[in-house]
């Protein structure tokens, strides 16, 4: 150390005032001191929950788990999506970063033996700070811009959003008021390298303000400042300040699986009870990671802009819903969450899972809402077309209310080889109840009958002893229902002994893939399923990829996807389609939102079998942006979204001349039209 | 207020799949759950587990088999349709004989229930209906059309799979319970008209003699119930004339005999007294004058959709005629029958 070098620093709390400062010590303490309280007793809601089995897979550490979150939050991949939204949380967060880490310096300093704050580092630390702190200010002023100016619909409009953005943003400029009015009282040549506090302070004493006047306002901004900062840590846990907590731990904890499964529900295990069923009717029935994911949003609205309901205008917000379920564990009461979560909003959901794919805490929201419709299950609160649907199930084992006699029905002419008893079966095609009773989903099933019968695939159908996957049941809520359809499926793939489940229903195959299993779940985990599901997609692209089905690929005119929620989004299945479409000589033209981003048809999550009302209907919506792409066909990979865009193509068609009028097809039947099957 | 005790009859589930009690009967759970808070007990017509589960996770406070209509003691029998299907509308007779209770049919609603009455709504068919005020004792038969506003979970009916006593018991037909209690009939009025084909058995001959001539012969089924002195077989009758509306409502009881007014619990003699007999349900203010419903009788292993559509009746009284009465059209359904006759139309107006 030399003088010249020790000269260059600043006296920490120099101009302020002995009970000044020793008021701020008392009221900052107390005030974590609250803040810890207050986390404290949100944490002691949470555990009031229920415990929810591993929500990991097996193998993976928590400390894993904490790396890959602290990466997701420094790269802010998710939030970058929306490109102002992102940048400004960016800088903001940086910037709070930074000046945090610049009050640990200072405290240390102060406060602490040790001795650095000096020199060169005291200079580079201060344009660090300075930099971080002109950062923060950009973030801030970017959101209270936007929400002011230039708002998005799915901003928030409540005051204490906007209140504790400009806590933030006043707690940020004071602090380069403070600054300023210390540089301006006798202007160090080195602070200077406090590039903005200084120019501030150039500023200051343009307008006359230096000298003893500058060390008048110093103690004014140092007490606002102080006084701010105290009221900040007051209210960290409270309303969004708290997502800086718990946002971490509900990205860091979030459920790991395919964004279309369900977590299992152990309803044979005896957790549950006639005292206490399945489903949350009060808050406390909810899992103790919806508690906190539940205090982990940030109100951003991106699951609202997303969700396909809200864009028909039905009731549904999927933010409100959180931030109903968060509202009924503030007021803590055994209240029913009918208070806090309205009907209407429960039953338009349509699961398609965009909300939960696009939240940037990763909170699971659609898994909230069918957590509320068990709830209303179990205590017979079902609008009269989810009770026809669970009824239809139980008579007939399908949603569609039909005999199962019927269910093979869409045979006709066609003698598809139906496994005798016990019959080890390599490849089960799986028709499913779209398939069976559906008319628009029986051509699809006889398509693939066709393809299946043109390339001499050895498979077996299982006919009649098919019953629903459980799929619908088990999105309208009734686990029960599920679990017993689960369980006599699974003991048919057992005796069957079946490799290989094809189908051409999404909601069959993620609900094979990825649920079943998880039935037999034990102590260490679900264990992996004793069979594979390919949806026909794939098996398509495969018998493509082996040369066993060889497309002409001659001109089939424009075709435009639409990737079932289930499938594209839900299980990550997006190239597979197209790749076949465009062996099967289609000129692909894509819609805007597809993918993983597509816009949901509006028939899951039971929705094809209830209505509730809004603007206008979700597959109109579909329809319409299928039908700007200019292209002739749109083909699809599920047979619910077929019938929902051949129900939603009706208005758009109408208008237009017969010759333009959109067809819509599955996959399969584009393929069988163009090899002439 | 004090609770009244309540026993509900269901039937069995639905085929196919045998795990779906029909909507009714589930409507009909529900009715009680709502109206008695202390839980109804539940009797299932077969020994169909299935539907005693349904029952328990409906809110029934107890569940059993029917085996045995002694064994139905309570103010209130709530009669599902699903219950009928195996012994038609004699069950439920038999139940409103044993408790020497009102009979009500086609019953959509419980209004209100008080200590010892309750209010119900009764369809009258062709989408009429009147409102009742009945006393307890009473056996309400509820209407095929109803349906259950609130769902029980599958994971409530396994909550509550308890094992449940099989019995290889059944309910005996109350046909036969009824004959064996009653007195071999020894009409003594005969009317030549009344003769038909030959035929002389004893229900013929009492139609005839009320003017009520069927067209086909009666094989000498010896379990017709109308097995009894002529007095309790006219106090039969009668119930029988009222509860097919050909008889005008103002009518509360029977022409005076030695032996007991009809429209009354009029029990077999071998029986013996059971209190006093229950009061008609009364009709509420704007109900007067309406005549009973169309709706005929369900038979033993009747379904409802092969039912009548029923017609209202037109509000002339009648007078009790002989073979003369134009209305050859109109013929009670026979007891047994299973609905070889449909010509119920409606009466044609006097005037």
């Amino acid at each position: 150390m030399n003088a010249a070098s020790e000269r260059i620093t600043r006296e920490i709390m120099g101009n302020v005032p002995g009970w000044m400062a020793a008021a701020f010590y008392v009221l900052a303490f107390s005030a974590l001191g609250v803040a810890a309280v207050g986390f404290a007793a949100r944490l002691k809601k949470h555990r009031a929950g229920r415990r929810e089995a591993r929500c990991r897979p097996a193998g993976v550490s928590w400390w894993s788990r904490t790396q890959a979150a602290a990466g997701y939050v420094a790269f802010h991949r998710q939030l970058l999506e929306d490109p102002l939204a992102g940048v400004a949380h960016l800088l903001t967060f940086y910037g709070f970063v930074i000046l945090f880490w610049g009050t640990c310096l200072v405290f240390l300093e102060h406060d602490t033996p040790l001795h650095f704050f000096y020199g060169s580092f005291y200079k580079i630390a201060s344009c660090f700070i300075d930099l971080g702190g002109a950062a923060f200010l950009t973030g801030l002023g970017l959101f209270l811009w936007r929400r002011h100016l230039a708002a998005p619909r799915r901003i928030l409009r409540a005051w204490w959003v906007a209140a504790l953005a400009w806590l933030l943003f006043a707690i940020g400029l004071s602090g380069f008021m403070l600054e300023a009015s210390r540089i301006a009282i006798d202007f160090p040549d080195f602070e200077i390298w406090s590039i903005v506090g200084f120019g501030l302070a150039q500023g200051l004493r343009l307008v006359g303000v230096s000298g003893p006047a500058a060390a008048t306002l110093h103690r004014w901004t140092w007490g606002i400042h102080a006084g701010l900062c105290v009221v900040f840590f007051v209210l960290l846990p409270w309303k969004f300040f708290g997502h800086m907590i718990f946002g971490l731990a509900s990205w860091a904890r979030r459920r790991e699986r395919p964004c279309a499964a369900l977590v299992t529900v152990p309803l044979a295990t005896g957790a549950l009870d006639a005292q206490s069923p399945p489903g949350a009717v009060t808050w406390e029935q909810f899992t103790r990671l919806d508690l906190l994911q539940a205090d982990a949003c940030t109100t951003c609205g991106r699951c609202n802009s997303v969700c396909p309901a809200h864009a028909a205008g039905k009731p549904l917000k999927p933010r409100e819903i959180v931030l109903g379920l968060r509202a009924a564990v503030d007021f803590g009461t055994a209240a029913p969450l009918t208070t806090w979560v309205e009907d209407a909003a429960l039953w338009s959901c349509t699961t398609c899972g965009a909300c939960n794919a696009v939240c940037p805490v990763g909170i699971d929201v659609y898994d909230k809402i069918v957590e509320l419709r068990r709830g209303r299950v179990e205590t017979g609160l079902v609008p009269e077309g989810v009770r026809q649907v669970f009824d239809g199930t139980l008579a007939g084992w399908n949603p569609f209310q039909r005999p199962a006699s019927e269910r093979l029905a869409w045979a006709g002419g066609l003698s598809p080889p139906i496994a005798r008893s016990d019959e080890p079966i390599e490849l089960l095609y799986w028709i499913g109840c779209a398939g069976s009773f559906d008319p628009d989903g029986r051509s699809v099933t006889q398509a693939m009958i066709t393809i299946l019968e043109s390339l001499r695939i050895d498979y077996r159908i299982l006919g009649d002893r098919e019953r629903c996957s459980g799929d619908p049941a088990r999105r309208l809520g009734e686990e029960g229902l599920f679990q017993e359809l689960a369980r006599h499926n699974l003991g048919l793939f057992d005796r069957h002994r079946v490799r290989r489940i094809l189908t051409h229903c999404p909601h069959c195959f993620n609900t094979f893939r990825n649920e079943y299993h998880h039935l037999r779940a034990g102590a260490d985990g679900a264990p992996a399923p004793t069979y594979e599901v390919v949806h026909h997609t794939q098996f398509l692209a495969e018998m493509i990829g082996q040369g066993r089905l060889r497309l002409s690929a001659a001109d089939s005119g424009s075709v435009t996807f639409h990737d079932p929620c289930y499938l594209g989004r839900g299980n990550g299945i997006v190239d597979a389609p197209r790749d076949v479409l465009r062996r099967a000589g289609a000129n692909l033209i894509e819609m805007p939102r597809r993918g993983a981003a597509s816009f949901c048809c509006g028939a899951g999550g039971g929705a094809m079998w209830m209505e509730v009302g809004g603007r206008e209907r979700i597959e109109n919506l579909r329809a319409r942006e299928a039908a700007q792409t200019g292209a002739a066909t749109v083909a699809t990979g599920c047979p619910f979204c077929k019938g929902m865009l051949l129900a939603g193509s009706e208005s758009a068609n109408a208008a237009a001349a017969p010759a333009t009028r959109m067809r819509v097809r599955a996959v399969s039947e584009l393929v069988v039209e163009a090899e002439g099957l | 207020m004090t609770v009244s005790r309540a026993t509900v009859i269901i039937g069995k589930c639905m085929p196919p799949a045998a795990e779906l009690l029909m909507p009714a009967d589930r409507a009909v759970l529900e009715l009680a759950a709502n109206g008695f808070p202390g839980g109804a007990e539940v009797y299932c017509v077969t020994a169909d587990d299935a539907a005693l589960h349904y029952a328990l996770a409906a809110g029934a406070s107890r569940v059993d088999v029917l085996t045995d209509l002694q064994t139905v003691h309570a103010q209130w029998v709530l009669v599902g349709p699903g219950s009928l299907a195996e012994h038609g509308d004699w069950l439920p007779a038999a139940l409103a004989e044993q408790l020497a209770a009102a009979l009500v049919f086609d019953v959509q609603e419980i209004l209100r229930i008080d200590a010892s009455s309750m209010i119900v709504r009764r369809d009258l068919g062709s989408g009429d209906r009147d409102e009742l005020v009945v006393s307890a004792p009473a056996v309400l038969v509820f209407a095929d059309q109803l349906a259950p506003t609130r769902y029980v979970s599958r994971f409530r009916q396994r909550a509550v799979r308890v094992p449940l006593g099989r019995t290889d018991k059944e309910l005996p037909n109350p046909l036969t319970r009824l004959a064996s209690d009653w007195q071999t009939a020894r009409p003594r009025a005969r009317s030549a008209a009344a003769v038909v084909g030959g035929s002389t058995t004893a229900d013929e001959r009492t139609n005839g003699a009320f003017g009520l001539s069927t067209d086909d012969a009666r094989s000498r089924d010896s379990s017709q119930p109308l097995k009894a002195d002529p007095a309790t077989c006219a106090a039969h009758l009668v119930r029988y004339l009222s509860h097919h509306g050909l008889l005008p409502r103002a009518i509360r009881s029977a022409p005076t005999s030695p032996a007991s007014p009809a429209g009354t619990s009029e029990q077999p003699s071998a029986s013996g007294a059971r209190g006093s007999p229950p009061s008609p349900p009364t009709p509420l203010p704007g109900g007067e004058g309406r005549t009973g419903m169309g709706r005929g009788p369900r038979l033993q292993g009747e379904v409802p959709a092969a039912r009548h559509t029923r017609r209202p009746r037109p509000l002339t009284a009648l007078a009790l005629k002989g073979a003369s009465s134009s209305d050859v059209a109109r013929r009670p359904r026979r007891i047994g029958n299973l609905g070889t006759e449909h010509n119920r139309g409606p009466r044609p107006h006097p005037c």
